[in-house]
This record gives structure tokens, C-alpha cells and sequence, in this order.
């Protein structure tokens, strides 16, 4: 009898969920938009910018240093500039990031066997762009340095190695286009759970679920499946755009994969779900999914990592659900993270799950009394 | 014309009153006119920072010497680094798969070794890749401590190892590198992007949607009246959360303001107006509240994130991608913002995107009208 009155309840919610044509399209619109902008879009790496010379020396030293800029494939072009004032106006008007400043007395020390100085000037207007310019720059020059006095026989001291794991050439789109199989179901289980009460509420017939013989828990369960089907099948369908459309490998388990995802939008769920019991129209439940949903995605280590926050803000992002499950896929994707470290990850979303599934049953039991 | 004036003044004053009644009153517009902008400006200036300062780093010395220490000691004496130490570089490596630590530097057990022949002493760094932002900036922080620990190196030992060029690197406008600087002024673009589309999208297109435009356009009010009060009011608004974001900007978050207050609400109303064009577009089109906000965020508001150049760089992307962020208003705004904020009053910066601001604000009002016309007819 439970379970007749239940599955007619899932078949419902997911019917209402899409069978009007504008809610079904903004529905599936979004979530296409958001992986071609991800896949395309969201980088943070700096390629294809100018760079400004102002090089102040005569030497054959300093030209076959800036042809090494010119064959870095970070830089689109060289831009000569003939006095530091020039450099500077270039600088202010955005026209390039950074000017190498090469001075006149570069290809005499270098010959010596002094050490020269090369000034490199940045726009602090984009910090982290500035940044990563200057490490390439930094890079090309003391690469140069080295390979000048290759020929003489005294080596170097000492020299960098630098390697980088899971992700060997630091690329984007392996690191950015994986979290989305979290991302992208979020936001579409957020609004179909939190829309489902607020349409009944907004049509009026909330109260007549609440006189039918659906006990509250049942709401709850009849409210939470569909979201779950939805979303999980929506990870799926991204998952497999993942891997096979971008190829980019999942080098740990699928299980495990999907294992903490389900836990991950149970605890969604919870949170739409207690987001719907407190609204009273659409219009507010869209605009409560919204209040959480940007604190949740800027709080979880998505565009910057977590350990960069105050410290008084972490607490709150170790309680987001999000934060867990963005380190099980990256872990998963591209570290082959073993099963007890992704454990430590799924227990703080169970509670999530426990709690916030808690509260919105709390939430419709008082409303039945 | 000159009879009907004073009644026209009237009519406008009154419908700016009734459209701020409204937004005050209405939670939902309250939601977007107050509680976003401020959550907005909170979480980009404390929630998201790419200031690595302190990367976990672990140091695996296989074998202590005085070289070594003198080199974990380069390292611990710079903000960038919070530097375990162990022996064997196993101890590392889970730490490195389950993301607790962003790097790890070997010195291997021949290190002061091959420093003492003459041979070249490797130092091994391996980032996490699956965080290329940070694995950069740890490479880079690590290039600049080796850089220092090499160059005392040298000043200690009476001749310079050859081919050792110094570099020197100076960040105009923001020397500390604070992310923080250049994310506030943007967070302050989509605040004023998203009163200016999404609120004015919301309040006509509930206009249309309830059928109270037909209402109003049957009295006196005329089309054009009708849409100077829905723009005075939203206008009005956002210059008032400007002055808000300014203040939090200046003395919660300390961001310097080089250039003046004037160029910058100058500047901002220029902006301001081409948001509000676009809502008002929004507005025509869609019919409904629910379909204008989904509009809104798709057209403003997630341009506005993504082809501003705040957050994500524009150069390296694809090249169809690169001209549609020409057309992203906020791409000019962004700009002439972090210019007025950390560089002062650039005319080269700021002129060129007050024209092109301008330009777009004209164009969208005219397709507006155009459209409202053709909906009435």
C-alpha cells in the first residue's frame, strides 16, 4: 500500500518536473551552457598575451634572450618599447602585462662572468596573472642564463626539477571540466526539489498532500527521489561527456565515483528540500536556491582553493557538502585516490545528508499539525 | 508641449515613488537589490583568494648536512612556504593524492655531495597538477627561494657561478599580490550587472506579466514616462549599492582608490544606464517573471562572471570566445574599475570604455523602444 502510494508520488513530481516545455528548457539550457563555457572558458592560465621589451643593451646577449620569448608559446608577440617612460604608458593602458627590462651593461657582465640584472615590470591590476607571466619569465631567463656558459666548463651549482603529478602539463580543462558531474547536478536537483513545494504551495495543492493518507516522511521520500534520479542520471550522462567527448581519464573507481556522488545530492536534496519548506511562491523558492547556491559553489575550493580562505570562513566550507565531493573527483579523476582517503570525504556529507533531511522532515511534520 | 509639462513631472514623480514602494516592498526584489550584492561582495573578497601564502610544501632531505638545513631554512624564511620535513619521500605522497599538501621538494641524499665536487645538485620539485593554478604558483615561489638560497650562496664562496642572471620583479599597483584587490572591483561589476538587468527584467516583466502595463498605459502615463520611472528608480538603486560596494571596498577590505570618487560614479553610471538597457530588452521579450530572470542570468549575468577578464583570463581563449567577450559590457567596465581603483584616472583606459559603453547603452535603449512599440501595437 506504502509503496503504491509512493511510486505514484515519484511518478508525479518527475512528470511535474518537465513536462512544461519552459521549465524542461530551463531545466537542460543551463547545464549545457555551463560545460561549453567550462570546457572553453574557465581558465585561469595565462597564454597568447603580449610581452614588452625595453632592452637598453647593445649585446648579442640580450636579442637571443628576447627571441626565447619570442618562441615561448605563453606569448603572442614582442613589443618593443624604447624608454622606460614609453614602457610605463604601455603598462597603464593595459596594452601589455609585463615589460622585460633589459639594462645596458647586460651582454658585458654576462661575458664576464658577472651577474646581471634583468628587471621584469608587472600590472598588479591582475595579481595571479602577473604572477604566473613572471614565473615563465623567470623560467626562460635562468634557463638562458645556464645555457650561455654551457659551453664553459664550470657547471651549475645546482638547478631546479620540476615535475608535476596527475596532471602532467597543468591543464585546465582535465582539472576544471571533471568537477561539473557535481556542479551541474546540483543546481538542477536544488530546483526541482526546492521549486516542488513552492509550485504546490503557489497552487494551492500542498494541502491536499498534506489531508491525503502520505504520512510526512513519505513527502519527504515521494520529494527526494525523483531529485535523486534526476540528478544521478544527469552525472552519468556528464560523466560519459567527460571521458568520452573531452577524454579526459578516470583513473580511479566508478564505484566509488557514483557512491560519493549519491551521498553528495542526498545532502542536496536535504537542502532544497528545507529551502522549499520555508517559501511560499516559486518566485521566492528561486530566489532562496540562489542565496545558497552561490555561497555554496564560491565556498567549496571550485574557482580558488579552500586552504586559501581565513580561517574563520573553513569551518563552513568543510560543512558544504560540495567542498567533499569537488576532492573525491579530482581525487578520483586524475590522482587515483585509494578508498580510505575518499571515505574520510564521505562521512562529513552523510551527516549533511542526515541533518538537513532531518530538518525539512521537521519542517513539513509541523506544517501538518 | 509646454501646457502638458507640469503634468508630465508630475506623472514621472509619482511613478518613481510607486516603483521604489515596490522594490522595498516585494522580498524578492529586496533578495536581489540587497541580500546578493552584499553576499556577492562578502564572498569575493573573503571566500575566493588565489594568494597561495602559505602552500604546504613537503621537504624530504634524504640525507642532513649544513647544506641542506641552510636551504629548508631559505625556504621557512619566506611567507609561501608551511614546510614539513621528513626523510623519505613515501611519507609525502599520500598527503599528496588526498590534496593535504601542494607540493613536495626532494634534496636528494647526494646533495651536498655534488654541491662540494662541483656537480650539479638536482632539487626535485613535484607539484599537484590537479590544481594548475596553485602547482604554478609553488613552482614559481620555489624558482624565487632557490634564486635567493643560490645567490647568498654565492656571496658567501668568492666567485659568482657563471650564467647567473638576477632577476627582478616589481608589481605596479598591487605590490603585496593581493588577489583580493582585483576580485572586489569585479565582484562590484556583477552587483551592478545584476541590479541593472535582473531587477528592471524582474519589475517590467511583472508589469507585463500581471497585465498592469495595459492598466497604467490607459491613464496619462505615456510609454516613454512609464520607462523613465522604472529606470530613475533602478538607476537610482544602483548608484545607492555603488556607494555601499565603495565604502565595504575602502574600509573593510582596505582596497586603495587612486583615482577620484567622480571619475569612478562617472564611470559607473555610464555602465549602469548600458544594464539597465538591457534589462529593459529583457524585459520586452520575455513575458514572464520566471523566464526574465532565467534570461537575465544567462545574458548578464554569466557573461558577466566569465568574459569580464576578472576572474578567467580572456587571452587564452579560443578565438570565437575572445570576440564575444568584446561585446561583455562588463569587460569594459572591469577594466576601467581595477584602473580607477589601483592605477588612478587613466584617460586611455577610461575613455575608450566610456565610448564603447556609451555606444552599447544607445543601442540596446533604441531596440527597447523599439520593441515595447511594436508589443503594444
Amino acid at each position: 500500500m506504502m509503496q503504491t502510494r509512493l511510486s505514484a508520488l515519484i511518478k508525479k513530481e518527475l512528470l511535474a518536473a518537465f513536462r512544461d516545455p519552459k521549465a524542461r528548457l530551463a531545466l537542460i539550457l543551463p547545464p549545457l551552457l555551463q560545460l561549453f563555457l567550462f570546457a572553453y572558458a574557465a581558465t585561469l592560465e595565462v597564454s597568447n598575451v603580449p610581452v614588452g621589451v625595453l632592452n637598453q643593451d647593445w649585446g648579442m646577449a640580450s636579442e637571443q634572450l628576447i627571441s626565447r620569448f619570442e618562441r615561448a608559446s605563453a606569448f603572442s608577440e614582442i613589443r618593443r618599447y624604447q624608454g622606460l617612460r614609453a614602457a610605463q604608458a604601455a603598462i597603464d593602458r593595459q596594452e601589455v602585462m609585463c615589460v622585460v627590462h633589459i639594462a645596458q651593461d647586460f651582454s658585458r657582465k654576462l661575458a664576464a662572468g658577472e651577474q646581471p640584472t634583468v628587471e621584469i615590470l608587472l600590472d598588479g591590476r591582475r595579481s595571479n596573472s602577473a604572477q604566473l607571466v613572471n614565473g615563465y619569465i623567470g623560467a626562460i631567463i635562468s634557463q638562458f642564463g645556464s645555457d650561455y656558459h654551457l659551453g664553459s666548463d664550470v657547471p651549475q651549482a645546482s638547478e631546479i626539477v620540476d615535475r608535476t603529478w596527475y596532471n602532467p602539463n597543468r591543464d585546465y580543462r582535465e582539472a576544471m571540466v571533471p568537477i561539473l558531474i557535481a556542479t551541474l547536478p546540483m543546481a538542477m536537483v536544488l530546483m526541482i526539489v526546492g521549486m516542488s513545494v513552492a509550485r504546490e504551495r503557489e497552487l494551492g495543492t500542498f494541502e491536499q498532500l498534506l489531508v491525503s493518507p502520505l504520512q510526512p516522511f513519505e513527502i519527504v521520500i515521494g520529494k527526494a527521489v525523483p531529485g535523486l534520479i534526476v540528478g544521478l542520471a544527469q552525472a552519468a550522462v556528464i560523466s560519459l561527456i567527460v571521458t568520452q567527448g573531452f577524454q579526459i581519464r578516470l583513473s580511479g573507481s566508478l564505484f566509488v565515483l557514483f557512491l560519493g556522488l549519491t551521498v553528495f545530492l542526498v545532502a542536496v536534496i536535504g537542502i532544497g528540500l528545507f529551502i522549499s519548506s520555508l517559501v511560499s511562491s516559486q518566485q521566492q523558492a528561486m530566489m532562496g536556491i540562489m542565496v545558497v547556491m552561490m555561497p555554496a559553489m564560491m565556498l567549496s575550493g571550485f574557482s580558488s582553493p579552500v586552504q586559501n580562505m581565513p580561517s574563520w570562513l573553513q569551518p563552513l566550507a568543510m560543512a558544504n557538502p560540495l567542498t567533499h565531493i569537488l576532492v573525491i573527483i579530482r581525487g578520483l579523476f586524475l590522482r587515483d585516490m585509494p578508498f580510505w582517503l575518499v571515505a574520510e570525504r564521505i562521512w562529513p556529507m552523510a551527516v549533511s545528508a542526515v541533518v538537513t533531511i532531518s530538518a525539512a522532515a521537521w519542517m513539513f511534520t509541523r506544517k501538518m499539525q | 508641449m509646454s501646457a502638458t509639462r507640469p503634468g508630465r513631472w508630475r506623472r514621472i514623480r509619482a511613478l518613481i515613488i510607486k516603483e521604489t514602494l515596490q522594490v522595498v516592498r516585494d522580498p524578492s526584489s529586496f533578495v536581489v537589490a540587497f541580500v546578493l550584492p552584499a553576499l556577492l561582495l562578502f564572498l569575493f573578497g573573503f571566500g575566493i583568494s588565489f594568494d597561495a601564502t602559505r602552500v604546504k610544501v613537503g621537504l624530504v632531505i634524504e640525507e642532513p648536512t649544513p647544506e641542506t638545513t641552510w636551504f629548508l631554512a631559505s625556504l621557512a624564511n619566506t611567507p609561501f612556504f608551511d614546510v614539513r620535513q621528513s626523510s623519505d619521500r613515501r611519507a609525502f605522497i599520500d598527503d599528496l593524492a588526498a590534496g593535504r599538501i601542494n607540493g613536495i621538494i626532494v634534496l636528494a641524499g647526494d646533495f651536498a655531495e655534488r654541491l662540494a665536487r662541483g656537480d650539479t645538485a638536482a632539487i626535485q620539485v613535484i607539484t599537484d597538477g590537479s590544481d594548475p593554478n596553485t602547482a604554478g604558483l609553488v613552482s614559481g615561489y620555489v624558482q624565487g627561494a632557490w634564486q635567493s638560497w643560490r645567490d647568498q650562496r654565492a656571496l658567501g664562496s668568492a666567485n659568482v657561478a657563471p650564467g647567473q642572471i638576477a632577476v627582478n620583479s616589481r608589481f605596479w599597483f598591487n605590490p603585496e599580490l593581493e588577489s583580493r584587490r582585483f576580485l572586489v572591483p569585479g565582484s562590484i561589476s556583477l552587483i551592478e550587472m545584476m541590479i541593472g538587468s535582473l531587477l528592471t527584467a524582474l519589475v517590467v516583466s511583472r508589469e507585463w506579466e500581471r497585465g498592469t502595463i495595459e492598466a497604467l498605459l490607459s491613464t496619462p502615463v505615456g510609454i516613454i514616462e512609464f520607462i523613465i520611472g522604472k529606470v530613475v528608480s533602478n538607476f537610482a538603486l544602483g548608484m545607492c549599492a555603488m556607494g555601499i560596494c565603495v565604502l565595504a571596498a575602502l574600509f573593510v577590505f582596505n582596497i586603495p582608490l587612486r583615482g577620484s570618487i567622480f571619475t569612478l560614479l562617472g564611470f559607473t553610471a555610464i555602465f549602469l544606464s548600458v544594464a539597465l538597457s538591457l534589462g529593459l530588452l529583457i524585459s520586452t521579450v520575455a513575458r514572464t517573471q520566471f523566464l526574465a530572470s532565467q534570461m537575465a542570468m544567462l545574458v548578464a549575468f554569466l557573461p558577466g562572471l566569465y568574459f569580464s577578464g576578472f576572474l578567467f583570463e580572456i587571452a587564452s581563449m579560443p578565438a570565437p570566445l575572445r570576440a564575444f567577450a568584446a561585446i561583455v559590457p562588463s569587460k569594459y567596465y572591469v577594466q576601467g574599475l581595477q584602473t580607477i581603483f589601483l592605477a588612478g584616472d587613466i584617460g586611455a583606459v577610461l575613455l575608450p570604455a566610456s565610448v564603447v559603453l556609451a555606444a552599447m547603452s544607445l543601442l540596446l535603449f533604441a531596440l527597447t523602444a523599439r520593441n515595447t512599440k511594436q508589443r503594444l501595437d
